[in-house]
This record gives C-alpha cells, sequence and structure tokens, in this order.
C-alpha cells in the first residue's frame, strides 16, 4: 500500500444514507468518491451492506474482491489486504461488503475500529450504509463524522429522509441534502416538487441537486462512474458536490435553484 | 393585464393552474404528515391537542379559528412547536382591544413567549 499523504488530523468520515432505498446512496458514494479522487484527494469508498454487496458492482470491481469488511473484522485477513484499488484511479480505494453473512456481523464497535485504522491512510472515507433506520445504518452513522443524506423529489422518500435527519440530529452530527433524479422540466410543469419546496420541507442545508440521467444507468452497465463521461449532466453535478464537499464555493445552477417562470414572473412585478 | 398575460403564457408553456397542480398538493401533504411524524402524535391525536389548545385561547382572546396553525418546526438541532392564533379582540376587562398575538411554545420547557403585533 502506498504511502499517505501525510495528513494529521486523519480522515473525514461521511456516511451517505437516505431511509428509503433505491434513491441513490451506492450511486452517489461510488460518484463522489471518484469525483474526490479526480481531484486529488485520497478516498476509501466502504460498502456497509453486509449481505447485500453493491459498490463494488458500480466501481466495475466485482472481480477484484478476495478479502470484505466482515474478513477484516474477524482477523482473518489484515485490514489493508482488503481494500481494491480502483480501475481509473490511484486515489480511489472500495472496502467491500460481504455477500454471505447477516446483517449483524458487525458490530458498533467492531467497524470504528477497522474505519479508525484507515483513517490514517485516507482523506476521505465514504461510508455506503444500507437502507433502513436498523442495525447497518446505526453502525454507520455511529463510525462517521458527518452525514450525506440523499432523497429523491417524491413524497415517499422525503418522508422517511425526514424521518433520518432527526436520527441523527438527535446524535449532534451534521448533514446535508443530495436530491437525486431532479426532472427540470417535471418541476416547470408542476408535475414535481421544485427544489425550493425541498428546502422548505427538511431545512437543512443542500449539498446539491443531480439530475435525472439515463447516463446513470449507461456507466453503471459499463461499471464505470458516471464522473468520468464528460457529457454527463449527473456527471458534472457529482464533480460540483464533491467541489462542495472540499470547501470550494460554487453556487447552485439556476436550474437548480427556481424554476424559469417564477424568474419571469418576478421580473414582470415591476409593471404591475 | 399581468394576470392575462400569465394565463396566456401558462397555457402556452403547459403549465397547470398552481393550485392543482400535483407539486402543490404533494408539498401540502408532506406538511402536513411531517408534522404528525415529527411530534409523534397521530392524527386523532393532533386533532384533540388544537381543539384543547383553541378552547384554552378562547377563554382570553377571541380568535379567527380559521387562521390557527400549529406548526413543528426543526430550528437548527432544536424542535419547536410553533402555534399561530390570529386574535381579533382582546377580552380585557370586558372592553375589547385588537390586537394580533403569536405564542411559541418550546417543546421541552413549556415556555411561553408572546409577540404581541401592532
Amino acid at each position: 500500500m502506498e504511502e499517505p499523504k501525510g495528513r494529521k488530523s486523519g480522515a473525514q468520515v461521511y456516511v451517505v444514507t437516505s431511509g428509503k432505498g433505491g434513491v441513490g446512496k451506492t450511486t452517489t458514494t461510488a460518484n463522489l468518491g471518484a469525483a474526490l479522487a479526480l481531484k486529488g484527494v485520497r478516498v476509501l469508498v466502504v460498502d456497509a451492506d453486509i449481505g447485500l454487496r453493491n459498490l463494488d458492482v458500480m466501481l466495475g470491481l466485482e472481480n477484484r474482491v478476495v478479502f470484505n469488511l466482515v474478513d477484516v473484522v474477524r482477523g482473518e485477513c489484515k485490514p489493508a489486504q482488503a481494500i481494491i484499488r480502483s480501475k481509473k484511479s490511484s486515489n480511489l480505494y472500495l472496502l467491500p461488503a460481504s455477500q454471505t453473512d447477516d446483517k449483524e456481523s458487525v458490530s458498533l464497535e467492531d467497524f470504528r475500529q477497522v474505519v479508525d485504522f484507515f483513517r490514517k491512510e485516507f482523506d476521505f472515507i465514504l461510508i455506503d450504509s444500507p437502507a433502513g433506520i436498523e442495525h447497518g445504518f446505526k453502525t454507520s452513522v455511529g463510525v462517521a463524522d458527518e452525514a450525506i443524506l440523499v432523497t429523491t423529489p417524491e413524497v415517499t422518500s422525503l418522508r422517511d429522509v425526514d424521518k433520518v435527519i432527526g436520527l441523527i440530529s438527535a446524535q449532534q452530527m451534521e448533514s446535508r441534502l443530495v436530491i437525486n433524479r431532479f426532472d427540470v422540466d417535471m418541476a416547470r410543469r408542476g408535475d414535481m416538487l421544485s427544489v425550493q419546496d425541498i428546502q422548505e420541507i427538511l431545512s437543512i442545508p443542500l449539498l446539491g441537486v443531480v439530475p435525472k440521467d439515463d447516463s446513470i444507468i449507461i456507466s453503471a452497465n459499463y461499471g464505470e462512474p458516471v464522473v468520468y463521461n464528460p457529457k454527463s449532466k449527473a456527471g458534472g453535478a457529482f464533480i460540483k458536490l464533491a467541489g462542495r464537499l472540499l470547501g470550494e464555493s460554487i453556487p447552485l445552477d439556476d436550474w437548480e435553484r427556481e424554476n424559469i417562470w417564477n424568474k419571469l414572473t418576478r421580473m414582470f412585478k415591476f409593471g404591475d | 393585464m399581468f394576470e392575462l398575460i400569465k394565463n396566456v403564457f401558462g397555457h402556452f408553456f403547459g403549465k397547470k393552474n398552481r393550485r392543482s397542480a400535483s407539486n402543490f398538493i404533494a408539498k401540502n401533504r408532506l406538511t402536513v404528515v411531517l408534522v404528525q411524524d415529527r411530534a409523534g402524535l397521530t392524527s386523532r391525536e393532533l386533532d384533540e391537542f388544537r381543539s384543547a389548545l383553541i378552547s384554552v385561547i378562547e377563554k382570553y382572546f377571541v380568535i379567527d379559528v380559521s387562521g390557527f396553525d400549529i406548526d413543528y418546526k426543526r430550528q437548527g438541532d432544536c424542535t419547536v412547536l410553533s402555534i399561530s392564533s390570529p386574535v381579533l379582540v382582546k377580552r380585557v376587562n370586558n372592553k375589547a382591544i385588537e390586537s394580533e398575538i403569536e405564542i411559541e411554545f418550546l417543546d421541552e420547557n413549556k415556555l411561553i413567549k408572546e409577540e404581541a403585533k401592532e
């Protein structure tokens, strides 16, 4: 394993979670990780969904998995043996989940020890939490410094993420929101909640908005993060999100902030 | 004139009337259900709470019940129970005084903070 970059304070650990399943936690973890790596940051992405391994497939690393998180916890291998370097970036590593063990195999204390080991070796650790609010969620949140919450603009995922916001603030932890699968046209037509609506409802800081984009599915088919595709709108969005995580000041695009109708309305009000 | 232009453009771009748009309805539904979720009260318990509050306030003020609103808001890492009650007339020694009052309860501490708006 290569020498770490010499960060004295250790990695910043984020849990990527949502409550609702299928809203894009794994996609967000993989792509945020890849985008951070593109910016020169050393990132470890951790698949904490024991028994339902996914992050490896998203990164095209499914054939390289030898050891996993549970093996590390059980002492069957050294931690460094379990992490897999990504195909395209020497800054991005994956710690895969077990595909066979049951969800309760890793306790909070076990997980904390593993994460603390890797804090010395990386700048960022992103933990892909399982869906739900049970054991896997609790341990993933328990080891993290901050939360990245993923939702879609649908009533179901919004309700669930609101509950997660409550659980996470009870831990005195900061969280930031990612709105995934946002459809600008639907929002303009009044068929989808706007970014502003969602911010009013949930009242937490917004990390960013990722548009609905077929290239996400296509990239996943190839086993490649969508951020490597310069034509992808979603890829571009994830790169901005990564920038914001690094403290870069990147304002929201017009389409993310409000629909064009509100803008025109405001313009016309002068003549009223 | 502006309303006319807005309606013409609206139909042109297929924009629905705001109040019948599904996102408007979704936002209202979510707002209501999240108040229940955050307060941990069922919709019936919330109704009972609301009625109880209204009857207490009506002992001291004549209020506009249609404008009465309870919100369970998140403010940073606290949650605040916020009650908004448009007051028509204040009952003080049977004399009528008009004012508007917003009453805020901090949920754990049961502090009552009154702000009179003239």
